[in-house]
Order: structure tokens, then C-alpha cells, then sequence
């Protein structure tokens, strides 16, 4: 039985008139990939951004393995073992993929202030970013700058430096938008792998829906900054007011 | 020649170079007049000061208008000492330590801002600094300090060496100096010197890394005020007078500038930037003649050079000549190695 790792309640947030997270409640459950789902505008991706402390509530609170983090600073969150990617592709683009990875590395093992040893006297650090690269196969192009890569590449690199960490929590923000067929199987079977192997839970927020119904465990539906519905993947397809949404689109 | 040219590789042309120019720096002394030594001691001061605002601009995506707060923090500082107690490191170590406590306490306002804002903020610092000097009665009001002793190098009970000499005083800015470079060398080559990269790179995605955004600002405004604070404390003996214009924004201005024309992303651009700014600045007061019109020329071939190579000049070099240097040396290599095969 997987235990509730995400549980939110009473979510709020508005921007002036503007209600974006209606009193959302919602428990989600650890070891398992967990889609997001719901038209644009529906409010997925502030969902994420209270959760992740990017953005405050008006009101209500998110727990994570039973521990209020409502409002707790982005770096502690990292601390908690929480990460995320984002829907924008945000990288260090002027630094090497090795250097990407490095920099999440870093802090994990209490390195970052160190200001007189060199950036490679370090071969705990090594040794890690390297399995982080192998893991998301980047490893060939350790001493490439992030920004020369191509746009899937520089997406397995954002998942790369999300998952370094160690979290026990990530958020993906729309992981296979702008990628071809093949770079998107590459990036669902790195999820799958993942989830398997690190026992990470995923929460991914994502438009493609055959991504999301090969991928997901559990889907959550948004609409209108309120959850729609939620359940399995056949429970959804089978969903009226689901279909009535998405009314024309591919589910 | 031949092994000459086989030693000569582009990765050893930097280091190759680095050591011609500290046998020429050495030397100078001996065939120079004071005149070319207190140019030297000028830009090495500019380049500690365009450190100080290439580590906030270039690494951590921070651009201050505020440098000169420190760089007075750390000059006023060193002259007081000076004017009170007659010891040149002494004067240099207070007034580093003075200058970092300044931008330790104006930097906790300044980092919770980025952009234009952290600008403006930093600007608007200097000029109260650059006010309050004008009203201190400490710092001599607006006339400043005058009568700044060039005070002997001295551990007391241990060594005391005079520095009235331009030479003296010359060699110990150039070992200071090269001891601060080092050090800076090894703080941007470091996982906090990463850090800092990461921060100027992505703001957000290094929040996600468990990394403090802003008290790393904080830290990273800190060293660059002590260093500033560095390149005012070595001016005040040199000079033997500092009045409030070394906190004005225009004199914030001028390690900008030296930094842009240098190279913003690279390590030596301040270096080579400080020199190329001081002696255009020389030659346009030299062939202006008039007051204020060396302004003129030397913004014309700012912006000639500041729109003409971008990325600086050292930056021009990594991006342009060094990779047509090593394409050629691989080529000759290649064509040696047919050659012997042959």
C-alpha cells in the first residue's frame, strides 16, 4: 500500500480577479507517476509553482510526508528532497553539462561554499555527476556547453539536474514539449526507469495524452483552477465530464 | 626554432605569455622612469577595481553602479589609518576589512533586488556615500584628506621596509596585487565560484538546487566590496590625497567600463580592460589638450570598441583568434606527422 506523500488543502491563489487555484484538496500517493492534466489555463502549472514554493497561496496548505512545507523557501524545499523541472527550458546555458549537473551536486554534499579548491578537486562530486549523466545518457557530452545542445538533449539535461538531488518528489513541468517522437520515448522511458529504480515519485504535468496514458499511474484532472476528476488511466478515458472538457481533443 | 615552435602550443601560449609579462614587470623598475611605474601600479589598482565589478557583473549577473562606495570605504579607511599610525598594512588590512563590513551591510538591502533594480539600488547607495563623505568631518569634508603618508611595510619587532620610493611602493603593489589575482583566480575556479556562475545563468533553476539565492548575492557583494575596498586602500598612499569623487558613479563607472572592454566572461578581461582603459584615457588627456574634450575621444573609441568587439577583447580573442590558432597547429601537426610517415 503506497503511503499519502502530497496532500493539499484548501488550496488558493488569485492574481486580482483572476482565480487561478480554487480550494483545491487533493492526496497523492508515493512510488507511483502521477499526471496532471486539464486545458490551458486550468491552472497546472501554479498548481505546481504553490506547491513548490515559487509562488505563495492566499490560503491553504500543502504537507509533504505529513510536514507542513506551505510557503517554505525553494532551497529548503530541495532539503526535503523536493525538485522540479520547469515548462520553460531553464539550464545554465553558459555552462558545460557537466557543470549543470555539478551545481545541484554541489550543496548535496555540502560543498558549495568551498572557494579555494578547484572546481574538479573533488572526486565525490565526480563520481556522482557522472552517474547522474549516465543515468539520463549525457555522459558523451559532459564538456559541451548546455546552451550549444540540442533541444531534447537540453530537456534530458533539465531532468538530469532535477533529479541529482535525490528527490523523493519531483515535479516535471511538460517534459516532452518541443520534442520529437523519439526524443519523447527517450524521455518517458527515462521517467518509467527512474520511478523503477530511484523510487522517485513523479507528479508531471503534461498536454500530450499519449504521454500521459502510457505513462501515468494516477491522473488528476484541472479545470478552471479545480480538480475535475481523478483516477486511473482507464477510469479518466471513461470520465464524462472529462470528455466534455476536452470535448473535440484527443482523450 | 624548431623545438621552439614544438614547445609553443596554444594551451601554452597563455602561460607562455604570462611569464614575459612578469619579467617585464619586474624589470620595469630598472629601465623605467616613476612616470610608466605609477601606470602600472594605476591599472593593476583599476583591475582589482574591475574585479571587483566583473565578480558581481561577469559571474553572478549583477550589474553595481555602486563600486566606488567601497573603493572610498577602503581608500579613506587606509588614509585615517595612515594619518593616525604610520603602518601600510595595517592601513590596507583595515581598510579591506572597513570596505567589506560596507558592503556586508549595504548588500543586505541590495541582493533582495536583481536587474535594473539592484542597479539603481547600488547606484543610489553610492551617491549617499559619495553625500555623506562630502559632510564628514572624519573624511575631511569635501576637500578630503590631504598629507597621506606613504608609510614603511612593517611588522613591528620584525621588519620594517620603506616604501618612499615609486620602486618600493611599486613592487609591493605588484606582489599584493598578484596575490589578490591569485586568489580570485582560485574564488571563480571553485564550487562557490560555480555557484556564482549558476546564479548569473539561471536564477530559478539554482533555487531548485538547494542553494540560498540570495544570501549567496550577499556573500559574492561582500568579496567584491573587499576588493574594491583593496583597490582603494593600495590608492591612498600612492596618490597622498583622496577626496569624495572616489565614491561618485562616475568613478564607479570607470571599473565597468575597463570590464567591458576587457571581457565580462572572462577571467583576465578586467586585467587587460584596466590597461587598455587607463592608457586610452593617458592619450585622449594627452592629445585632447583642452579640459573635458579627452571625454569626447575617449568615448568615441569606446563605443567603437565596445560595439566592435563584443564579448571584449580578451573574449574576442578566445572566440576568434585562439580557435584559428589551434586549427593551425593541429594542421601543422598533421602535416608534420605525413611528413616523417613519408
Amino acid at each position: 500500500m503506497n503511503k499519502t506523500i502530497l496532500s493539499i488543502e484548501g488550496l488558493r491563489r488569485s492574481f486580482g480577479d483572476f482565480v487561478a487555484i480554487d480550494g483545491i484538496d487533493l492526496n497523492l500517493k508515493s512510488d507511483i507517476i502521477t499526471s496532471i492534466i486539464g486545458p490551458n489555463g486550468a491552472g497546472k502549472t501554479t498548481l505546481i509553482n504553490l506547491i513548490t514554493g515559487s509562488l505563495h497561496p492566499d490560503r491553504g496548505k500543502v504537507f509533504f510526508n505529513g510536514k507542513d512545507i506551505t510557503r517554505l523557501h525553494t532551497d529548503k524545499m530541495v532539503k526535503k528532497r523536493i525538485t522540479r523541472s520547469f515548462q520553460v527550458m531553464n539550464i545554465f546555458p553558459r555552462l558545460t553539462v557537466f557543470q549543470n549537473v555539478e551545481l545541484p551536486i554541489l550543496p548535496l554534499l555540502g560543498k558549495s561554499l568551498k572557494w579555494f579548491s578547484g572546481i574538479d578537486d573533488h572526486p565525490d562530486v565526480t563520481e556522482e555527476v557522472n552517474k547522474i549523466l549516465e543515468e539520463v545518457r549525457l555522459l558523451d557530452k559532459r564538456d559541451v556547453f548546455a546552451g550549444e545542445l540540442a533541444h531534447g538533449d537540453q530537456r534530458l539535461l533539465e531532468m538530469g539536474i532535477a533529479i541529482a538531488p535525490r528527490p523523493e518528489l519531483c515535479f516535471l513541468d511538460e517534459p516532452s514539449s518541443g520534442m520529437n517522437p523519439a526524443e519523447c520515448t527517450r524521455v518517458m522511458e527515462l521517467i518509467e526507469r527512474l520511478a523503477a529504480e530511484e523510487k522517485i515519485t513523479f507528479i508531471v504535468v503534461e498536454h500530450d495524452m499519449n504521454v500521459v496514458f502510457s505513462l501515468s499511474d494516477w491522473i488528476v484532472v484541472m479545470n478552471r483552477g479545480k480538480i475535475l476528476a481523478e483516477g486511473e488511466p482507464e477510469q479518466i478515458k471513461e470520465n464524462k465530464e472529462v470528455r466534455e472538457v476536452y470535448l473535440g481533443e484527443e482523450v | 626554432m624548431s623545438k621552439f615552435k614544438e614547445l609553443l602550443t596554444p594551451k601554452r601560449i597563455p602561460s607562455a605569455l604570462l611569464i614575459v609579462l612578469a619579467i617585464l614587470l619586474l624589470a620595469l623598475p630598472v629601465f623605467g622612469k616613476d612616470y610608466y611605474l605609477y601606470a602600472v601600479i594605476r591599472i593593476l589598482i583599476l583591475a582589482l577595481f574591475a574585479f571587483s565589478v566583473n565578480l558581481l557583473l561577469g559571474y553572478t549577473g549583477l550589474l553595481s553602479f555602486g563600486q566606488g562606495a567601497f573603493y572610498a570605504a577602503g581608500a579613506f579607511t587606509c588614509a585615517r589609518i595612515l594619518l593616525a599610525r604610520p603602518n601600510l598594512l595595517l592601513g590596507i588590512i583595515c581598510g579591506v576589512v572597513i570596505a567589506g563590513a560596507v558592503a556586508f551591510i549595504l548588500g543586505w538591502f541590495s541582493v533582495r533586488h536583481t536587474a535594473m533594480y539592484f542597479a539603481m539600488l547600488t547606484l543610489a547607495f553610492g551617491m549617499m556615500i559619495f553625500g555623506f563623505l562630502q559632510k564628514l568631518k572624519i573624511t575631511g569634508g569635501a576637500m578630503g584628506l590631504w598629507g597621506i603618508p606613504r608609510a614603511p611595510l612593517e611588522i613591528p619587532y620584525l621588519f620594517s621596509i620603506s616604501m618612499k620610493s615609486m620602486s618600493s611602493y611599486y613592487y609591493f603593489v605588484l606582489i599584493l596585487s598578484s596575490i589578490a589575482i591569485f586568489i580570485f583566480y582560485r574564488l571563480v575556479h571553485s564550487p562557490l565560484g560555480l555557484t556564482f556562475q549558476g546564479i548569473r545563468d539561471s536564477e530559478s533553476r539554482i533555487a531548485f538546487t538547494g542553494i540560498s539565492v540570495r544570501n549567496t548575492r550577499w556573500l559574492c557583494f561582500v568579496i567584491a566590496g573587499m576588493y574594491a575596498g583593496l583597490a582603494g586602500a593600495l590608492l591612498a598612499p600612492l596618490e597622498g590625497a583622496v577626496s569624495p569623487q572616489v565614491s561618485h558613479w562616475a568613478t564607479s563607472g570607470d571599473p565597468v567600463m575597463a570590464t567591458l572592454l576587457g571581457g565580462m566572461y572572462t577571467f583576465s578581461g578586467p586585467i587587460a580592460g584596466a590597461a587598455i582603459y587607463f592608457m586610452l584615457k593617458e592619450y585622449a588627456v594627452g592629445v585632447a589638450g583642452e579640459a573635458m574634450n579627452w571625454m569626447l575621444i575617449l568615448g568615441a573609441v569606446m563605443v567603437a570598441l565596445v560595439l566592435g568587439l563584443r564579448g571584449g577583447i580578451v573574449g574576442s580573442l578566445q572566440q576568434s583568434l585562439f580557435p584559428r590558432l589551434r586549427a593551425r597547429f593541429a594542421e601543422r601537426s598533421s602535416h608534420e606527422q605525413n611528413d616523417i610517415k613519408h
